[in-house]
């Protein structure tokens, strides 16, 4: 390979969408490997896929109702997110029970409202599996105010989330409000997903919460390096992927996880 | 003795099912009080209610501000969780120095040299005196122990309940224990509570622990009767 063939490879480094794409893959990565260590501590990697699944109808009504999808994503999250806490606190079902229900009927709301609009389909594919590529400038703020609010609550209540997801009882008796602190912890996840699915997509946000952390989690000796290492990996994966997404032509939510699963395979090998 | 804790008619249901029914006892400061039953008898549900940790009827009345530590079945922690000992302490430690509050809280349950190691790579006597140590964080006056021996090999079963004592001696603390083992009961606590759903007997163990309760309590033919003696002698 010649140096000019190198220098045309890079040539996209200089292109303004995969600049945006760029920025916008780091910010998620912050946002779900501090995220995502939470999310498979507190095996709530189906939680998060059902959130994702759910924000179909919020896209819809958005569409249908000429809301910015984005905004529709966020309520319709948040939606379905409260829903579950509010049947979690009413119901001697399990959580993955109540989860499986919610989702569904989420979910075939989703498609009954797209399936009776025309001419959405279009736009439907690339939430499906993420369009990183048409990210704008108006997105990546967006993302990095939900990011900077996610994460300083996270770490205002850092004892708490951290205590609880380990043993529920010993939070309690150590005065944390444990009910009430769920559903914060539910409306952030709810959140961190809506704001991924523009990037990831539906189907591949909650791969991107629980790879990279799972990965940390094969090979940290703590929780401060699995924090730690969950972000590197989720930021190595998301560039990886994004430029493999480029030079190859191929969707960027699939390319990036798909090298956060190579990376998860390498950490099986180093445990 | 002045009142920590004052529990009035605590019943537990688990749907329509009594789990614990309308148990009174009182709790005096420096009391060591065993809660001793058969399996099922409510022990770990009845401390529990009193701890707040799950709905009950009834009243349960805390002397003002009282500080609790407590000290979970051990069994129930995720070993996978990745997260040192340390780590654990600094989500209850508020003075600055963390790492020289752990290492004293540690030391004191002669498990200094454990600072630095996995959560989920502790032995069960580890673990046992790790939580111990987190229990006594911001110096608790009473701490309570749902079977503090549970998953623990009988030499290490000793030595947590002679740390225990050791500790109610050296601190002055008020113990709620919920144990199985007699012997220990006889040697270590001040009071006892026999459950079986309902309150059986409660009071000095000598006294309360008579050959009927125990009957009354295990049922007849169980071969465990009174005890003569206040020591091990195995």
């Amino acid at each position: 390979m010649d140096m000019s063939t190198l220098i045309t490879m890079f040539d996209f480094v200089a292109l303004p969408f995969m600049q945006r794409a760029f920025v916008g893959i780091l910010i998620l990565a912050l946002l779900c490997g501090v995220f995502g260590v939470f999310v498979i501590l507190r095996r709530m990697a189906f939680f998060a896929d059902a959130i994702a699944h759910s924000s179909l109808a919020g896209i819809a009504i958005g569409i249908l109702l000429g809301i910015s999808p984005n905004i529709a994503t966020l309520a319709a999250s948040l939606l379905v997110a409260s829903g579950i806490a509010f049947l979690m606190s009413r119901t001697k079902q399990s959580l993955d029970t109540i989860i499986g229900i919610a989702y569904a009927i989420a979910l075939s709301v989703g498609v009954m409202l797209i399936s009776i609009s025309r001419g959405v389909a279009v736009n439907i594919n690339s939430f499906l599996f993420g369009d990183i590529l048409s990210v704008d400038w108006k997105m990546i703020l967006t993302m990095a105010i939900v990011t900077v609010f996610v994460l300083a609550i996270l770490y205002k209540y850092w004892r708490a989330f951290v205590l609880m997801s380990l043993q529920s009882d010993l939070a309690a008796v150590q005065g944390i409000k444990v009910n009430r602190m769920e559903w914060v912890f539910m409306l952030l996840l709810a959140a961190s997903v809506a704001v991924g699915i523009r990037i990831a997509g539906i189907i591949l946000i909650g791969p991107l919460l629980i790879i990279p952390a799972a990965t940390a989690k094969n090979v940290s000796r703590s929780l401060r390096e699995t924090v730690f290492l969950s972000v590197i990996f989720s930021m190595i994966s998301g560039t990886l992927g994004l430029f493999a997404s480029y030079v190859f032509n191929v969707p960027s939510g699939p390319t990036i996880i798909i090298a956060s699963g190579l990376l998860f395979f390498a950490s099986l090998i180093k445990k | 003795m002045s009142s920590l804790l004052n529990a009035h008619d605590i019943t537990v249901k688990y749907g329509g099912h009594l789990v614990v029914d309308h148990v009174s006892f009182e709790l005096n400061r420096g009391e060591v009080m065993a809660i001793v039953g058969p399996n099922g008898a409510g022990k770990s549900t009845l401390m529990k209610a009193v701890l707040g940790l799950i709905p009950c009827e009834g009243r349960v009345h805390w002397h003002e501000d009282v500080r609790i530590g407590y000290v979970p079945q051990h069994l129930n922690f995720d070993r996978d969780f990745p997260i040192t000992v340390e780590e654990l302490f600094a989500l209850k430690i508020t003075t600055k120095h963390v790492q020289r509050e752990t290492k004293r809280l540690l030391e004191e349950v002669h498990a200094g040299h454990l600072a630095g190691k996995l959560l989920g790579s502790l032995s069960g006597g580890e673990m046992q005196r790790v939580f111990i140590a987190y229990a006594l964080a911001n110096d608790p006056e009473i701490l309570f122990f749902d079977e503090p021996s549970s998953g623990i090999d009988v030499t290490g079963e000793e030595t947590i309940y002679a740390l225990i004592h050791e500790l109610s001696e050296a601190k002055k603390l008020t113990i709620v224990l919920i144990s199985h083992d007699l012997d220990i009961v006889y040697e270590h606590a001040t009071s006892v509570l026999c459950l079986n759903r309902r309150m059986v007997c409660h009071g000095v163990p000598r006294v309360a622990l008579s050959a009927s309760n125990i009957d009354k309590l295990y049922g007849k033919h169980t071969g465990v009767y009174g005890h003569e003696h206040s020591h091990h002698d195995v």
